[in-house]
């Protein structure tokens, strides 16, 4: 299985990633039971620094027909892992094991 | 380990063949994706949905931690949406209760948290299906519209403001 990142190369400059400001993020989105299934809800806000950059965007994902993802934190990376998530329950899991 | 890996696939391949994915399915591969990372996949997500052991709400966190919780908030504006369903939540909701309590808690986060704002998006999942609520409720809407299409509000008169002097300069081509 792919090991994700490599970190070899992180002891030889240990301030590559201390020093990296750490981005700011901002989200409304929860979740609650009820007795017959599950509501999601989310805000529509997307924001880049202190810009609004889309008033109107959708942070709730399809994942499979019976499950649904919110999203909050970088909208790139909440985007693809949900995206990914998305094709492994659709075409099966042969591409997530083989990886 | 190959053969291992085979009949593992065979294993999964079958549960996705005869019924719907299951929570748990999703919410570990989720989990695994994101411990790899070390958290450097930014992405803290509410995973909800049924399945055949019934409805499931867990939170996912860019490390890989999660939990299952009956309810559940992310990001900036968690805190003002938990104090919503720390007050309000209490067991075998409505779904018009759950409803109302989802929106206000999210309406808790647009007007309390700088970081979120606009509308309030709902989506219900249920045995018999999936509701999009796209837009459930608009508080922010534009009170102005672009130019072109100018209400009364903003509409200026030609001739507005009054002219109390003028003066000529004629500009010599030199």
């Amino acid at each position: 299985m792919n090991p994700g990142f490599s970190f070899e190369r992180f002891a030889l400059s240990p301030s590559a990633l201390h020093d990296k400001v750490p981005t700011k993020t901002g989200t409304t989105i929860c979740g609650i039971v009820f007795s017959g299934g599950v509501v999601l809800g989310a805000d529509t806000r997307s924001t880049n620094g202190e810009t609004v950059a889309d008033k109107n965007c959708s942070k709730i994902h399809y994942i499979a027909p019976n499950i649904q993802c919110c999203g909050a934190g970088t909208a790139a990376d909440t985007e693809a892992i949900t995206g990914e998530m998305h094709l492994i329950c659709d075409i099966g899991l042969k591409s997530f094991l083989c990886e | 380990m190959r053969i291992g890996a085979v009949a593992s696939e065979l294993l999964l391949h079958r549960y996705l063949a005869d019924r719907p994915t299951k929570l748990v399915t999703a919410l570990s591969i989720l989990k695994s994706r994101l411990f790899k990372y070390q958290g450097h996949i930014g992405a803290a997500l509410i995973l909800g949905g049924c399945d055949v052991s019934g409805p499931h709400l867990y939170s996912i966190y860019p490390h890989g931690s999660s939990d299952s919780l009956p309810y559940a908030t992310m990001g900036s504006g968690s805190l003002a949406a938990i104090a919503v369903f720390e007050n309000e939540y209490r067991e075998d909701l409505s779904q018009e209760e759950a409803k109302g309590i989802v929106a206000r808690a999210i309406q808790a986060g647009i007007f309390n948290d700088l970081g979120s704002g606009s509308n309030v998006d709902l989506c219900i999942i249920t045995e018999e299906g999936v509701q999009e609520l796209r837009n459930y409720q608009t508080f922010n809407a534009r009170t102005h519209s672009c130019e072109g299409h100018l209400t009364e509000n903003f509409k200026v008169n030609i001739n507005a403001s009054s002219v109390t002097t003028a003066t000529t300069l004629l500009l010599s081509k030199d």
